[in-house]
């Protein structure tokens, strides 16, 4: 896991010095794309009322740009943290003085929030073998939902109709991760796609706790209460 | 283009247009940026949008060329089907490429070149087959253009 962590890393601080803090900088072909990701993933977000967000795999801070233009009367409390050193100066460096925004740097979620959400931080798998690249998924999305009190979105590339997913990338149907984080995270998942992007986004929510059943022998003495 | 754009990137602009209005999965995507975004409708721009879609030649003087070639448009006529248009000739393409994404069958777009000198600066925008080795149809967006090294207007009264 160390291994493949620094391999992700050194992948996106050498994007980020060839292109600057522009989409292709964060590997994305442009800024319409990377908007309609955030549209897609934001919907996990209840907009009503302030909340605190963590953007893993922040890149430069590109999702504060689509804040300021859709969402501005939004009180929101960001924290984005990247795995590339550069990528968070580039960010400290773009986003100076802007107040309720921090950047730090790291391989997880450290700190709660509200809401969390991941766009395209699992798409570039670097030739890893897909069974890796799985686990390290698996370990993240539990990370994300254990930072996240109300839940958290990602997305995923889906497959090519007619021809073999590349050694770069990692592509999966919605299914595989659908099931993980129902089964496996106890989550409640919505699935979105079609949106134009051969891709697809999860909500994934936190299921709200329940009272424990009640034993029938302790109804039983309930209703023998003299009361 | 010529005047604006070094001659050498014209074809690699004309590549990335035509590879973003492709069939398949481009295509797909640009007909989900117009349903998000209204992507090719007021108040954006030519310019705005391929800025957006990040468009251009890589220089910064040619990428700076090809943007205010697109401002220039608006200073064109356009016809479409041959028929002579009420809107200039950069107010067409948006309003074709508005159409086109919005409507229930999408084409793909080909974008082309004509020379700009006869009739003066007209944008054409057809529907047809550009390609002779296949039957599909494209909306065609052909836009003018003037050589690089065609003498100025004032040089040439002289």
């Amino acid at each position: 896991m160390r291994r493949l962590r620094a391999r992700v890393r050194e992948y996106y601080s050498g994007t980020i010095e060839r292109h600057g803090p522009t989409p292709r900088g964060v590997d994305w072909p442009n800024a319409v794309s990377q908007y309609l990701r955030f549209v897609q993933l934001l919907k996990v977000c209840d907009f009503r009322r302030p909340f605190s967000l963590n953007d893993f795999g922040c890149g430069y801070g590109a999702l504060l740009e689509f804040l300021a233009i859709r969402h501005a009367e939004a009180e929101i409390t960001y924290r984005g943290i990247d795995i590339s050193a550069a990528m968070i100066a580039a960010a400290r460096a773009r986003w100076a003085g802007q107040r309720s925004v921090e950047f730090v740097v790291g391989s997880r979620c450290d700190r709660m929030a509200d809401y969390a959400l991941a766009s395209g931080t699992f798409n570039v798998r670097l030739g890893h073998p897909p069974a890796d690249w799985e686990s390290y998924v698996e370990t993240m999305l539990s990370d994300l939902k254990a930072c996240s009190r109300v839940g958290f979105a990602v997305n995923f590339m889906l497959p090519h109709d007619d021809k073999a997913a590349e050694d770069e990338l990692y592509r999966s149907p919605p299914e595989r991760w659908v099931a993980f984080c129902r089964q496996e995270l106890g989550c409640s998942v919505r699935v979105l796609k079609g949106y134009g992007l051969r891709e697809f986004t999860l909500l994934i929510r936190r299921k709200p706790r329940t009272a424990a059943p009640r034993q029938a022998g302790s109804r039983k003495a309930a209703r023998r209460s003299p009361r | 283009m010529g005047a604006f754009v070094a001659d050498g990137y014209v074809p690699h602009v004309q590549e990335q247009l035509n590879s973003r209005f492709a069939v398949g999965d481009a295509l797909t995507e640009m007909i989900g940026f117009q349903k998000e975004f209204k992507l090719f409708s007021s108040p954006h721009t030519l310019r705005s949008a391929f800025t957006l879609l990040n468009i251009a030649p890589v220089g910064e003087k040619d990428r700076e060329g090809f943007l205010r070639y697109l401002q220039a448009l608006m200073k064109t006529k356009a016809d479409v089907n041959g028929k002579p248009s009420d809107l200039s000739g950069h107010d067409q393409i948006l309003y074709s490429l508005k159409e086109n994404l919005e409507c229930p069958r999408p084409l793909p777009v080909y974008f082309d070149w004509h020379p700009a000198e006869s009739p003066k600066g007209i944008v054409h925008v057809t529907t047809d087959q550009p390609f002779t080795f296949s039957g599909k149809n494209y909306l065609t967006i052909s836009v003018p253009t003037v050589r690089s090294d065609r003498p100025k207007a004032g040089a040439r009264k002289k």
